[in-house]
């Protein structure tokens, strides 16, 4: 935000930083428990009078001259120099927070090196007693610079009540001072022990050689043993969030907690074995190689520390791309471009010219601190490659909440455009936005109706409207399993519904391939023939993809066969769902873009083992095919009874991404095409009847959470209500509770409202597509057609009139059966009252 | 583009900015007298590697890397205090300059190191010696230029706007007239300290034509540094310069006693009085950098006056500070006393 950023691509991310730290917080650990060593070491060699012994520890001492002084100095100085240049603005806030913290800390280290090279070339000029004491005061001043630098890096993890009072001490004696003191006290001692061992191995006394190398195994011991009782109290000591991340929430420090358990023991047993059983047979290589197990350690917990701090810089205060938490607000009012003070001029406004050139410059802003750009740390690549352009944007509006681990974007809506535009469109030459299918249209033969003569009327349609199934072998979530539906109605004055000695079947017309698309409905207690479970997809034959496939439907004579009557209308069934915009960008059919992609699919799989434990990839790698309805029950299903249903945990989780969006939001993962109803043309969308994308997963986790189940909760904390408070938001079970026509169409009149969100009916015996009119014979979707497509549904890209067959069969017109006088389709005479419902066009 | 729109803003610092601009100079002084005394050291080192005057090199080469420790150590005070007072505008500098100034660290090391192989190998390597002293001189070299760009760039926000045009952090000063006389400047003042430092070795171990040689160094810098200082002076911006010309009392105070001290270390250098003449070169540095310090309040006025930066008043840290100092001091000087006490029993 104040400072210029370094352009750094492959060495991103914090990569200088991270390589000199390491480096440097081993030498510098290796010093403070070194100079403890020495003493002791020379002791012992006074008290053994054992010249060799002496002699050890001489070149030890100019080893450590070598390594401590020179090496540990300079990159302690480069690790100022490094934070400085990645983060100015945090480091600045530390040094003027701990200024004399620093300070103080100089003077330690002034008198660490005094007493280092007074202690090396002192060997032949003091006495033993004067030497002991000057290595008696390198290693306090050693210890000492821990001390303080210490606070300030346990102050970055843990600031406690600094954050409110911007004291000095509060800082520095933070939460974690005193268990970090002793853990990394600890450290000091076993990479002492360590570099023993090393150094040892070259003593040539045999019997000096072993005997060290023993005493510095127990080192190694003690110092394992110790640092593993206090880092337990260390990590006891954290405040929850950190510790949630360190432990649980953080995948990478997951991983690095699971390093740090594999070299600790390692280096434990390393260290018995080699030392005290067979301290003859402990080789040079040998002992490098348990000494690099120590620096793995050291490694490891350094990455933890630094997860474990994620978001931050400063823990609350500054986050890890440098912006102050408390400047987020002014950020998201202005827009970064704005508000940042280091931005090229020309970028300043956003405009439709300069958009992937302020993306660029919005990266270096708010990415470029911790990703690099095809290198070792947090590859930007990499992590980028899996979104399309509005799956990176909807990424970035869940940062910082779904993904704690790194800071919320910070910015206006466009910023945040123009940065997904940039980091898929530029970095990937991704080109999804402008990429369109063919649709062939396809012919159809309105079937004949005999307005005078026929003595039936047959009335199909599809239970669903808008159907979406997945086709991934992997996992399902919705299979091909479409319903179809008809009734039969015998023409009179007052028609009567034909339920016996009748035959209702169907078969697909276009050119899916056929098995499984033809059969029979049959009559049920509910009063509709029905056949359920047709595998219907998109699929044609010859490669073409068409989402409404039209059906034949044919009622006849049960015993002479002879044909009553006959229609046809759609399956809709799409394979379209939006899951490769997050989850790896590529369609299965790309000819067609549509389908669920063997990468998308472990794509998946992987994000959800990785977030809930599971280890579902394992599974289907071995071939399994896992049925998300196994443990989130869906409609009909049987879950697991403490997960969420189907509907409350892909909503509840996805809804952290799409927050302050209209159906953009739900067409994200549902494309809207497939709405084809006349709301769609009035500008009535998902959302003014199943709510904004947070009310709408809010109402369904509420309903989970009131049945008791523990992760409602904790997906409802990511998601803030809109237009409604949490109280208000009604909750609801999803399928059997459905808003209803009626909220805005009161009495089957004209709409009153064109919001429906909100009301939602009491039991699945209510929702549209179970409904029937006043004289409970006729279905409402019989004469209105299938919910979401009903008549007088939109014009069909796939071919004129495909959605609306049986108006035009049997009015004439697209529209609803029965509108405009049309009662002479059922009923042989004009008819002068609204007996179905109120308020049919008949009424005065 | 307004180049003061890009100066980040200021946060509080704990106690008076006095303190530390006073701290910022007196550590700062130290730091360049140790860091002259090991170039210059090492120069002379260098060119006395063969001949009469190799037992010089042969003495040098085993105090060199223990004056190079302590510059280290003393040149991070100053460059925190610098940072406290500064730093908003020592921060964007470094950033525009960043792969230069990071390269500063991977150049020390080898530099640091090969003073260590020129010391404990001495004896092993004749024809390497100067070849590896001549390495770290050169590694020495590029890291003080890089200091001048620095400390100069920062001063500049004029320059920041190259930034975007080139943001990889390879944007140096080096449009900037004064950096060169600055940088000469600098390093033959290393070259006279260099000499004074061998001069007071040579009397340490009692051997007089150190000392000649020592003196000779000092005098013969310290005559060209006077004129490589007139140009340093004239090619400051020509309000800077009217500063030190009387437009501030103090600024040509500072600068007028500095002329002195010169002139003092040339008196006692050419007489070969040393400790008079030591005595002049480390009050003539000490001017030196306080001049140094009013340069770069001149150049910042425009943009900044660090009087202006707020303080919270939290005064009990820099106790610590000053307790720790004195501790770290006292036993220093013992440690040292007993070092030195020691010297006939090796």
């Amino acid at each position: 935000m104040e400072y210029p950023i370094w352009l750094l691509s492959a060495t991103g991310g914090g990569f200088w930083v991270a390589v000199i730290s390491i480096l440097h917080v081993y030498v510098a650990q290796f010093a403070v428990g070194g100079g403890l060593f020495l003493v002791l070491t020379e002791h012992a060699a006074h008290r053994r009078k054992s010249d060799e012994l002496l002699e050890y520890v001489k070149k030890h001492s100019k080893f450590f001259l070598l390594l401590t002084m020179v090496f540990g100095a300079v990159t302690g100085v480069g690790i100022w120099f490094s934070i400085a240049l990645s983060a100015p603005q945090a480091t600045i806030e530390l040094i003027h927070n701990f200024l004399f913290a620093w300070a103080t800390e100089w003077t330690f280290f002034l008198g660490e090196i005094i007493a280092l090279l007074v202690y090396f070339y002192g060997w032949k000029r003091l006495t033993s007693v004067q030497h002991l004491t000057v290595g008696w005061i390198y290693f306090a001043f050693g210890w000492l610079s821990l001390f303080m630098i210490n606070g300030i890096l346990a102050f970055m993890l843990t600031p406690g009540d600094w954050l409110e009072t911007r004291n000095f001490w509060d800082g520095f004696f933070n939460p974690t001072f005193w268990p970090q003191l002793w853990f990394r006290t600890f450290i000091c001692l076993m990479l002492a022990g360590l570099f023993g061992f090393v150094t040892a191995t070259r003593i040539t006394d045999q019997d000096t050689r072993a005997d060290q190398l023993r005493t510095c195994s127990l080192w190694t011991l003690a110092g394992v043993v110790l640092m593993f009782a206090s880092g337990y109290w260390y990590f006891h000591a954290l405040p929850p969030p950190q510790f949630q991340l360190i432990a649980e929430k953080s995948g990478r420090a997951g991983y690095f907690m699971q390093l740090f358990w594999i070299f600790g023991p390692t280096v434990l047993i390393g260290g018995l074995l080699l030392g005290l059983r067979m301290p003859r047979t402990v080789s040079f290589p040998l002992a490098l190689m348990v000494l690099a197990m120590g620096l793995g350690l050291t490694g490891s917990f350094e990455f933890m520390r630094e997860a474990g701090r994620k978001p931050y810089l400063i823990w609350d205060h500054i986050y890890s791309n440098s912006i102050l938490k408390d400047q987020a607000p002014v950020i998201n009012n202005k827009g970064i471009l704005k508000a940042a003070r280091w931005v090229a001029p020309e970028l300043r406004g956003l405009s439709s010219k300069n958009r992937l050139k302020a993306g660029e410059w919005i990266y270096q802003l708010q990415c470029s601190s911790c990703h690099s750009m095809n290198g070792p740390i947090n590859d930007i690549m990499q992590r980028t490659a899996k979104f399309t352009t509005t799956g990176m944007d909807a990424f970035l509006s869940g940062m910082g909440r779904l993904n704690p681990y790194m800071p919320p974007f910070m910015g206006s809506t466009n910023e945040r455009h123009a940065l997904a535009a940039y980091l898929t469109q530029v970095l990937h030459g991704r080109t999804d936005e402008t990429k369109t299918t063919t649709i062939t249209e396809r012919t159809l033969k309105i079937p004949p109706f005999d307005a005078k003569n026929s003595q039936y009327i047959l009335l199909a349609w599809a239970r669903q409207g808008l159907r979406f199934v997945s086709d991934t072998k992997y996992w399902t979530l919705q299979p091909p399993e479409s319903t179809l539906r008809a009734q039969l109605f015998r023409r009179e004055a007052l028609p009567e519904p034909v339920v016996e000695d009748v035959k209702i079947t169907f078969a697909v017309l276009d050119a899916q391939p056929p098995e499984g698309l033809s059969g029979t409905l049959t009559y049920n207690e509910f009063g509709y023939f029905e056949a359920v479970n047709i595998p219907v997809t998109p699929y044609e034959a010859d490669d073409n993809y068409n989402p409404v496939p039209v059906f034949q439907v044919t009622a006849r004579n049960a015993e002479s066969g002879e044909k009553l009557a006959e229609t046809k209308t759609v399956l809709p069934a799409s394979t379209r769902m939006g899951c490769m915009n997050c989850h790896g960008a590529e369609w299965k059919d790309s000819k067609n873009q549509a389908g669920i992609s063997q990468v998308v699919a472990g794509d998946v799989l992987m994000v959800h083992d990785r977030r809930s434990g599971t280890r579902l990839t394992k599974e289907a790698e071995k071939g399994k095919s896992i049925d998300c309805r196994s443990c989130h029950a869906a409609k009909h299903g049987h879950g697991d009874p403490e997960a969420l249903n189907l509907s409350a945990a892909m909503h509840g989780f996805h809804a952290g991404y799409l927050k302050n969006r209209e159906s953009d939001a739900c067409a994200m993962c549902h494309p809207d095409t497939l709405q084809r109803d006349p709301h769609m043309t009035a500008d009535i969308t998902c959302v003014n009847c199943h709510g904004v994308m947070e009310n709408h997963a809010l109402s369904l986790l509420k309903a989970e959470e009131q049945a008791g189940k523990k992760n409602a909760a904790r997906a409802m904390a990511f998601i803030a209500p809109r237009d409604l408070t949490l109280a208000e938001v009604k909750p609801r079970a999803p399928w059997e509770q459905e808003p209803d026509c009626l909220t805005c169409h009161e009495d089957f009149a004209a709409p009153v409202s064109d919001t429906a969100a909100n009301v939602w009916i009491l039991s699945p015996e209510q929702l549209y597509a179970e409904r029937k009119g006043d004289l409970d014979a006729v279905m409402c979707a019989a004469c209105h057609g299938s919910p979401h497509a009903t008549y007088p549904a939109m014009e069909s890209p796939y071919g004129a009139d495909r959605d609306n067959i049986q108006p035009v069969q049997y009015t004439g017109a697209p529209q609803t059966i029965g509108a405009q006088g049309s009662c002479t389709v059922c009923h042989i005479e004009e008819m002068e009252d609204a007996a179905h419902h109120p308020d049919m066009g008949l009424e005065e | 583009m307004n180049p003061a729109s890009l100066i980040p803003a200021v946060t509080p610092i704990p106690v008076h900015w006095a303190i530390i601009d006073v701290l910022l100079v007196l550590t700062f002084t130290v730091h360049i007298l140790l860091m002259n005394a090991v170039f210059g050291g090492g120069v002379i080192a260098l060119v006395n590697s063969v001949g009469a005057g190799e037992p010089v090199a042969r003495s040098l080469s085993r105090k060199l890397p223990t004056v190079l420790a302590l510059t280290i150590n003393f040149g991070v005070a100053p460059l925190l205090f610098l940072q406290t007072n500064y730093g908003v505008f020592d921060y964007a500098g470094s950033v525009l300059m960043g792969g230069w100034w990071l390269a500063v660290i991977p150049l020390l090391l080898p530099a640091y190191y090969g003073l260590y192989v020129y010391d404990f190998r001495y004896s092993d390597m004749r024809g390497g010696r100067p070849a590896i002293l001549t390495l770290a001189l050169a590694f020495m070299f590029f890291i003080a230029f890089m200091f001048s760009n620095n400390m100069t760039i920062m001063l500049r926000p004029e320059v920041w706007l190259e930034y975007f045009t080139n943001n990889h952090g390879i944007v140096l000063n080096l449009g900037d007239p004064a950096l060169y006389p600055r940088f000469l400047h600098f390093m033959t003042g290393a070259l006279a300290v260099g000499g004074m430092f061998v001069a007071l070795l040579g009397r340490w171990h009692k051997q007089e034509h150190y000392v000649k040689t020592g003196l000779r160094w000092v005098v013969r810098a310290t005559v060209f540094n006077i004129l490589l200082g007139l140009w340093f002076l004239m090619s400051l911006p020509r309000e800077i310069m009217l500063q030190f010309m009387g437009g501030s009392p103090w600024a040509t105070l500072s600068l007028a006693v500095s002329i002195c001290g010169a002139g003092a270390i040339l008196h006692f250098g050419i007489k070969g009085a040393l400790i008079p003449s030591t005595l002049a070169s480390v009050f003539t540095v000490l001017f030196m950098a306080v001049t140094r310090h009013f340069v770069r309040m001149f150049y910042l006025s425009p943009y900044f006056s660090v009087s202006d930066v707020p303080s919270t008043g939290q005064y009990s840290p820099m106790l610590m500070f000053i307790a720790s100092l004195c501790v770290v001091l006292a036993l220093a000087a013992w440690m040292i006393k007993l070092y030195v006490k020691a010297e006939g029993r090796s």
